[in-house]
């Protein structure tokens, strides 16, 4: 029996991607030899943010756009939590935007599993950032006026240390990826295909498995060049897998003052004549 | 005596340093001293004064007017109107001054004092070593002061002080005393009392003048062994001390008004989460942009209205440099015991001013987990626990769900009308006990006061002062650090005692006024309001008192 099997009544449409990726994470975190209270499942709001209240685990339901500042709180509070963050695509790259450039910047260890169905679900429909131009949706019937964002290609040009692309009924490639994401020290994005079966009448199941294919035998994953040359192609022929991966040090490993977790100090009020010294 | 120096001129000129020179000598020689900054918000030029008022006893402010104005540009010569007092000395630092007729000028000729000392600041080393002489210290103090540059530059600054002090001539004895307690400001004593209330989690965005905290935080996270991060913006700053509460954390954030507004959605998120936070607003003149640099209360309204919804939090507010250091360290205390977000209300008075405080009292100073023992039965939102015994994710085996929806005693999301009803009830549950321990005002004064003052925060000592000058009726002063939720009951004394009750607060619209005559009952007759941006002064309080005593 998988510990983080949760028996709860769950909000999801019946047919959604997401069950896919929940199923993938249980079953990856468990093969990964977690137990549910070294983990910390954390979200923003929306569809995908649902998820914290679907998996035996600690768990962090916040605000719309924000998963990212608050799991790398937790994450600077006690890195011997595994920080798993879980958002949609407007989530994250919408109303989170800011968030996600400066959490690439910094590297920190944690796995971030973008639910990307190229709409708004829980509002009923509208364009996200990752629609494509011209798309019509239930607000623009015209079709969306904007360029979407491309995550990947976005996350490589700012450093990201592991972008990987995958789709939610490869259920296999998703659980390794995800595994491969938890055991990647520093920031691991993996963008996840998800149809939305109410809303999106355009990447639907088989829109992805018609547009997607799996990223050559001998790819390159350390070559930033080429992952950016493969994170740039379009439909019919979108890459899944791990884009690129290098190690660089990450944010913690860069706070060299401190030799455990902040919250293992032994602290007391009289500790701060350590520094009322030099206020005389 | 009580003596005030004014160091005025561009930013970038050097008083910055030459304010902690003197401050520091000062002080070591046996004056008691009460600093404030009044700057633009420029990096470089504009007109910004440093005041240091000095005494041979305790201060309380320090006073708006110099007997002596050291100007080192151009601009000091076009606001001594508003900088130096009758009868007082202007140190003049540039030559190409056009000096009024009607003022004392000492001349440190630029010419002169530039082909002596080849450092471009040196003539504030010269006002600073005039200053010395007339104030009574030796050459052998003088000597004494630690200047922080090489040592070549060192050298010639310290001639530059021999020079000034060779001009000068004693006019005041220094007092004889014991030497003791600490020189800070109040974003370092706000800082330091968090740090003692076990702070080990800080972010923030830079954010006048706020930023002090989190330069002293960052200065000193090697010495404490504590977390500290610039975060991309303000959402991302509270956010994170929240998710950092969520994993153990004792954390905290500071920014001014503008981004407290970002903020307030987190604090919302930290109430209904129950994650235990404090957020310091320094406040500055709003709205927006406002004025960077300058001081009032004018975001009472707005930490009362932070957010939307119904939650419990607590508003504080610090009454004086000391007290930044003992308030924010119960804050810390306050928020982990009930778990939820603590507003903290400083200003840029208090964050700018700098003297001396007492040695500290370590007996007044707690740092509480309030956490559950290891091992036991938890849900982290049991209904019938509203104070300490929490547990954190990663605490033990207990699984945490920490949600931004109403929810269930697990955290799992519920919108039945029942669990509607259990959070309100729990919401004001929690404000009753938090009634029960937050510190009623305190009352300074006469027994029986003709005039009874009430106000708040950063005002209190400024007050004490103009009430200790003020002859003509007895007066009294009802004052407010713990603004959030209040308690009726902490008025009835007051009630009736005197002829006539008067508000007093730094912003035009009585915010804490109305709402406490709104909670409580308890109003007031007549008002004093300063909203020019500049801290409320002695003066300013004893004409108003005059005007209201005529019309009683």
């Amino acid at each position: 029996m998988n510990p983080f099997k949760k028996d709860v009544a769950n909000a999801w449409c019946p047919g959604c991607g997401n069950f896919a990726i929940l199923n993938a994470l249980q079953a990856a975190l468990h093969e990964e030899g977690i137990a549910p209270h070294e983990a910390f499942v954390m979200s923003g709001i929306g569809q995908a943010a649902k998820l914290p209240h679907y998996i035996r685990a600690n768990a962090y339901n916040g605000l719309h756009g924000r998963a990212l500042p608050a799991a790398m709180g937790a994450h600077a509070a006690n890195p011997n939590l595994k920080i798993i963050v879980t958002s949609g695509d407007g989530d994250t790259y919408g109303e989170g935007g800011n968030h996600f450039l400066h959490h690439v910047r910094r590297n920190v260890d944690m796995l971030h599993l973008v639910h990307d169905n190229q709409v708004y679900g829980l509002t009923k429909g509208q364009g996200s950032p990752t629609t494509a131009m011209g798309q019509i949706t239930t607000l623009q019937q015209d079709g969306m006026k904007s360029l979407p964002v491309n995550p990947v290609l976005l996350a490589l040009s700012l450093g990201a240390t592991f972008v990987a692309r995958a789709y939610s009924q490869n259920i296999e490639q998703l659980k390794e990826l995800i595994k491969a994401g938890l055991n990647h020290p520093g920031y691991a994005l993996i963008d996840i295909f998800q149809p939305c079966v109410s809303f999106n009448k355009v990447n639907t199941y088989r829109w992805y498995s018609d547009n997607t294919v799996a990223l050559p035998e001998d790819y390159d994953p350390t070559n930033l060049e080429l992952a950016m040359e493969y994170a740039k192609r379009e439909a019919p022929e979108i890459p899944l897998g791990i884009l690129y991966q290098v190690t660089q040090p990450h944010f913690l490993q860069k706070q060299t003052h401190l030799d455990r977790p902040i919250i293992e100090y032994d602290r007391q009020p009289e500790d701060i004549k350590r520094l009322l010294e030099n206020h005389r | 005596m009580t003596k005030t120096v004014i160091l005025a001129g561009p930013a970038g000129g050097g008083l910055n340093s030459i304010q902690d020179f003197l401050e520091k000598a000062f002080h070591k020689k046996g004056y008691y001293y009460y600093s404030y900054r009044n700057y633009m918000s420029r990096v470089r030029g504009g007109f910004n004064y440093m005041t240091i008022t000095l005494s041979d006893g305790p201060l309380r402010t320090c006073e708006p007017k110099g007997d002596f104005v050291a100007a080192f540009d151009q601009s000091a010569y076009e606001h001594l109107d508003e900088i130096l007092k009758p009868g007082g000395t202007v140190l003049s630092l540039d030559s190409d001054r056009d000096p009024d007729s009607e003022v004392l000028v000492v001349e440190f000729p630029k010419a002169e004092v530039d082909k002596v000392f080849s450092h471009p600041n040196a003539s504030g080393m010269v006002a600073l070593g005039y200053l010395a002489k007339t104030f009574g210290l030796s050459e052998a103090d003088v000597d004494g002061i630690k200047l922080p540059w090489s040592q070549k530059i060192n050298a010639s600054n310290l001639a530059a002080v021999h020079y000034g002090f060779s001009l000068g001539e004693k006019q005041f004895e220094p007092p004889v005393r014991e030497q003791s307690g600490y020189h800070m400001n109040g974003n370092q004593a706000l800082s330091l009392g968090a740090l003692a209330g076990g702070l080990n989690f800080y972010s923030a965005y830079p954010m006048s003048p706020a930023t002090g905290i989190l330069q002293y935080l960052t200065n000193n996270e090697k010495a404490m062994h504590i977390f500290t991060e610039q975060a991309e913006d303000e959402i991302a700053a509270a956010i994170s001390i929240t998710g950092a509460a969520a994993a153990g954390a004792k954390a905290m954030t500071g920014t001014s008004g503008g981004g407290f507004a970002l903020m307030t959605e987190a604090i919302g998120l930290a109430a209904i989460a129950e994650t235990p936070v404090v957020i310091v607003n320094v406040m500055r003149p709003g709205p927006a942009t406002g004025l960077p640099t300058r001081t009032d209360q004018g975001d009472f309204y707005q930490a009362l209205g932070a957010a939307q919804g119904e939650f419990p939090k607590i508003i504080l507010a610090p009454d004086s440099v000391e007290d930044c250091l003992y308030t924010t360290n119960r804050a810390m205390d306050l928020a982990h015991r009930f778990r939820l977000p603590l507003i903290l209300l400083s200003d840029q008075y208090l964050a700018d001013s700098k003297t001396e405080i007492p040695e500290i009292d370590f007996n007044r100073l707690v740092n509480n987990d309030h956490l559950a023992a290891k091992g036991s039965d938890y849900k982290l939102y049991d209904r019938s626990v509203l104070e300490s015994g929490a547990k954190y994710a990663g605490y033990d085996e207990s699984l945490m769900l920490y949600d931004s929806h109403l929810h269930l005693e697990d955290g799992l999301y519920s919108d039945t009308i029942e669990v509607t009803n259990q959070y309100k009830e729990r919401v004001l549950s929690k404000l009753s006990l938090i009634k029960q321990v937050l510190e009623a005002p305190k009352y300074y004064g006469d027994k029986q006061p003709d005039i009874l003052l009430i106000s708040w925060g950063s005002n209190r000592q400024i007050l004490e002062e103009a009430m200790a000058r003020w002859e003509q009726s007895s007066i009294g002063l009802l004052h407010f650090t713990d603004l959030y939720p209040l308690d009726p009951d902490w008025l009835e004394p007051y009630f009736g005692l005197a002829k006539t009750v008067v508000n007093v607060e730094l912003n035009a619209f009585n915010q804490f006024g109305k709402y406490l005559r709104g909670e409580t009952g308890f109003s007031y007759d007549h008002t004093i309001n300063k909203f020019d941006g500049r801290p409320l002064s002695v003066d300013f309080v004893l004409a108003r008192l005059e005007e209201i005593h005529e019309s009683l």
